[in-house]
């Protein structure tokens, strides 16, 4: 295993039972997650985001396994863990999760600070009043105000936003190597989404540890990652570092993300939507997953599964486009000019 | 919360109003009430006698509030003092009367004669609301010191003291009171007992003639025990007396070995029976039924959910199917069987009676039983809903392990719907308890309400219902006070009530 490596995938397969067949849910992903870097996984709901990154916590549900690879973490081989037990070891005090409904992942009938003292008392090995006093400093580390008196108070007398950084203060109460964070914003309003992106990246900074940022909203990522994996039917179709991904990138399906983002729409023009839907996973998938949607596709898409082509170290793309005999094709022209635009946005801001 | 309290405690007050009213109505306008006497075998005998045959009758009726009956002697009575005419009697004749009829006439009585001695007697039609009224208005009895008014005991003293009572130990005593011991401790439960408020439902007939519907429902029941009273200095007296009950007794009435053993005019007494009341009976076994029913129910939905599709849950599934599938009464009468030929328990209360544990097995394990299907199959959903939930996918997150999980989370939230619960399983068991105790033949409230609907005893009828009531309505109440107790997010509020 690498030194720089915190987290290495190779050649992941998870598939579930699904009245008696199985489907796979990921197919061949390869991925290494850097120490510290902060990287995103972006894709449309049920492109397998969150099924990729409850593999590395062992919380695939009952009908779900690895069907093929293997899952490395700081020498242990995650992969060939199978029961709780085992796993008990890795969640939270080294890969924690976060999850997309603040509302609900907190006990509803317990106190806020009895739920962050318990995680302190469980992973720093402190006393409950010890544990009470850090609480009480990760509350207002995590931006609650009047925390002493709000540590007695129960979720329901949150709303969304401080819940969500009750959860993210619980996470770091673990003090985790790896925070999974699964659309940690989603069900949040937009200013609150903001001040939430920027408390993680904050607590980063202050406690050095590695984020795996999914989201489906390429807008979101491109303030927080380092560097960007884009996932499309399971697979991981392009990854790069955040430049190379909005300003150079070569798979048709990153082309369309970044189209359709919102930013780009100018006024009075209608928001660009990428035509078709997702593979079904219960029909096996022969060549490129994205060709039936891909307005290049060529016939070798219908045929046979693209590789991963490397366009430089740091940058890879799963689409026959990069192959030498395949025609030289530009990307849309509302991408082309976009550091121009983000440029031109932040200006306006 | 003090107001909402208030305000639900009103609430609950009313239901029970309501529902005692609605029985009362409909019994007192649907049903005949030549009826009562249907089962009545006294009139098989005043067949003959048909003067004692309409006394008898018209006694009854005003027992049971139906009518106001006033016989030739009380009649004449009557008029002789509100007219201060004492030529007046109650022989048949034209002058007679034309003065009792006057009378009559402005109370709203109507004057009829006995058939064979043709003598006058009186009576009045009570209509519904006025036996309504005179139900609520007799239902609460407060005591005081002022209570007794004995014309022939004009220097009864009237006070209430706390002292060391011979008979009873610290008490307070009164006099002028109906009752000597107005706040009494012994050992039974709930040890403190009182005789200053009492609840009268009216009078039982035709079964337990003449007895107080509340008496006859909360009563203790059987034999007489004799029971050892340590008066001090080394007297000790066995008597069958239950002290605890001593009432006014007026001269005329008391008898003289009374009066030499209590030294006061508190002599009518109750006596000490060795089995439990009704109510007491019902209670007991629906305690145990209650308890029973939980101790198996809740690990069984607990592990049941734990391994949920494993072998133990789909045993469970299977057994708990099968005793839905199974009418109830099929599913008792198979249990009384078993339980009779294998393991040798009674098949029947009265066989062994209240005093034997054995007695008790069947009927309250039976009634426990009964709601252990619906309630293993709520717990178990509500288990694996709670499995499933989000909070307990973050607690795994962060690294607890299961029985953390469990023990920490998931037992504390599933105690919701099992305190949600414990209304309907109360009421429940009332249901359950009018079916077993009639198998059983157990001397019960159960049983005692299909026996009263067939004896037309009204007055129990109504008694029982409000009884009933009064249980599943406090139950409920008591339910969402609990409820607020293990769940934060519910406050007992009205809106703007701070
Ligand atoms: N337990 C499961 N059983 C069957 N299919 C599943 C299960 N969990 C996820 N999937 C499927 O895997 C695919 C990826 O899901 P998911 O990772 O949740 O998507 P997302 O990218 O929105 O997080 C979806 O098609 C989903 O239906
Ligand atoms: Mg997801």
């Amino acid at each position: 295993m690498n030194d720089e490596n915190i987290l290495e995938v190779k050649n992941l397969n998870v598939s579930f039972r699904v009245r008696g067949s199985e489907i796979e849910a990921i197919h061949d992903i390869s991925l290494n997650l850097k120490k510290h870097e902060t990287l995103a996984i972006v894709g449309e709901s049920g492109s397998g985001k969150s099924v990729l990154t409850k593999a590395f916590t062992g919380m695939l549900e009952q009908n779900g396994r690895i069907s093929h690879g293997t899952i490395d973490y700081k020498g242990t081989r995650l992969s060939d863990l199978r029961v709780n037990k085992q796993w008990d070891k890795i969640r939270g005090k080294e890969i924690a999760t976060i999850f997309q409904d603040p509302m609900t992942s907190l006990d509803p009938i317990h106190t806020i600070g009895s739920q962050i003292s318990e995680v302190v008392v469980k992973h720093q090995k402190k006393t409950k009043k010890e544990a009470k006093k850090i609480a009480i400093d990760l509350m207002e580390k995590t931006g609650i105000p009047n925390a002493v008196k709000r540590y007695n108070e129960y979720p329901f007398e949150y709303s969304g936003g401080m819940r969500q950084r009750i959860v993210i203060a619980i996470a770091l109460a673990c003090r985790p190597e790896v925070l999974i964070c699964d659309e940690p914003t989603t069900a949040l309003d937009v200013t609150i989404q903001a001040q939430i992106l920027d408390l993680i990246k904050e607590l980063q900074e202050e406690y050095k540890f590695t984020i795996i940022f999914i989201t489906h909203d390429l807008g979101v990522v491109a303030s927080i990652a380092d560097r960007i994996a884009v996932m499309y039917s399971g697979r991981i179709i392009e990854i790069g570092t955040c430049e190379e991904i909005f300003y150079d990138s070569r798979h048709p399906y990153t082309w369309n993300l970044l189209s359709s983002l919102p930013q780009l729409a100018r006024k009075g023009e209608e928001l660009k939507s990428i035509p078709g839907t997702p593979p079904s996973l219960y029909k096996k998938i022969v060549g490129d997953a994205f060709a039936p949607r891909n307005q290049y596709a060529m016939s070798v898409d219908f045929k046979a599964e693209p590789p991963m082509f490397k366009v430089t170290d740091t940058h890879y793309a799963k689409t026959w486009l990069l192959d030498k005999r395949a025609p030289k094709i530009q990307k849309p022209e509302v991408i082309q000019n976009l550091h121009q635009h983000m440029l031109e946005m932040t200006a306006e801001n | 919360m003090k107001k909402y309290l208030f305000f639900r405690i009103l609430r609950s007050l009313l239901s029970i109003f309501l529902v005692t009213t609605i029985t009362y109505i409909i019994i007192y306008s649907l049903i005949p009430k030549r009826d009562v006497f249907s089962q009545d075998p006294l009139i098989q005998k005043l067949a003959s006698r048909p003067d004692k045959l309409i006394d008898y009758k018209n006694n009854a009726y005003h027992n049971m509030n139906y009518l106001d009956y006033y016989d030739t002697e009380t009649l004449v009575n009557k008029v002789q003092k509100a007219t201060s005419n004492t030529d007046v009697s109650g022989s048949h004749g034209k002058k007679n009367f034309d003065i009792l009829n006057k009378w009559a006439k402005k109370n709203g009585f109507k004057i009829k004669t006995y058939p064979s001695s043709k003598r006058y007697y009186a009576i009045r039609d009570l209509p519904l609301w006025e036996r309504l009224g005179r139900f609520y208005g007799n239902l609460v009895k407060i005591d005081t010191p002022w209570s007794v008014q004995d014309k022939n005991n004009p220097n009864l003293k009237r006070y209430l003291k706390i002292e060391n009572d011979k008979w009873v130990g610290w008490a307070l005593v009164g006099s002028g009171t109906k009752y000597r011991y107005q706040i009494y401790f012994n050992k039974s439960f709930p040890f403190i007992h009182q005789n200053i408020i009492h609840f009268d439902l009216g009078t039982s007939y035709p079964t337990f003639s003449g007895t107080s519907v509340l008496d006859v429902i909360a009563g203790r029941q059987g034999a007489t025990v004799s029971k050892k009273y340590n008066l001090g200095h080394g007297v000790i007296i066995n008597s069958a007396d239950n002290v605890y009950t001593r009432q006014y007794q007026s001269k005329t009435h008391r008898n003289a070995f009374d009066y030499d053993r209590y030294k006061d005019s508190y002599t009518n007494l109750d006596q000490n029976y060795q089995d439990p009341s009704m109510i007491g009976t019902s209670f007991r076994a629906g305690i145990f039924a209650l308890i029973i029913s939980y101790a198996i129910s809740i690990p069984m939905a607990f592990f049941m959910a734990r391994f949920k599709g494993k072998l133990f849950d789909k045993v469970g599934t299977g057994v708990v199917t099968l005793l839905i599938a199974i009418p109830s009464l099929a599913f008792i009468y198979a249990f009384r069987y078993i339980g009779a030929q294998l393991f040798g328990l009674p098949d029947s209360f009265p066989t062994q009676g209240a005093s034997s544990f054995a007695s008790w097995v069947m009927p309250t394990v039976i009634l426990g039983l009964l709601s252990v299907s619906g309630l293993v199959i709520w717990f178990r959903r509500y288990m694996i809903d709670q499995q499933q939930s989000d909070y307990v996918k973050f607690a795994r997150s962060k690294g607890l392990t299961d029985n953390e999980i469990y023990r920490k989370h998931i037992f504390k939230n599933a105690s919701i719907p099992i305190v949600q619960n414990i209304p309907g399983m109360i009421i429940g068991l009332i249901e359950g308890a009018t079916i077993t105790e009639n198998i059983f033949a157990m001397p019960g409230m159960g049983k005692m309400l299909p026996d009263a609907i067939l004896a037309h005893n009204n007055s129990i009828v109504i008694g029982l219902v409000f009884i009933f009531t009064t249980i599943g309505v406090l139950s409920v109440l008591l339910g969402d006070i609990l409820m607020v107790i293990v769940d934060p997010r519910i406050k007992l509020s009205t809106k703007g009530d701070e």
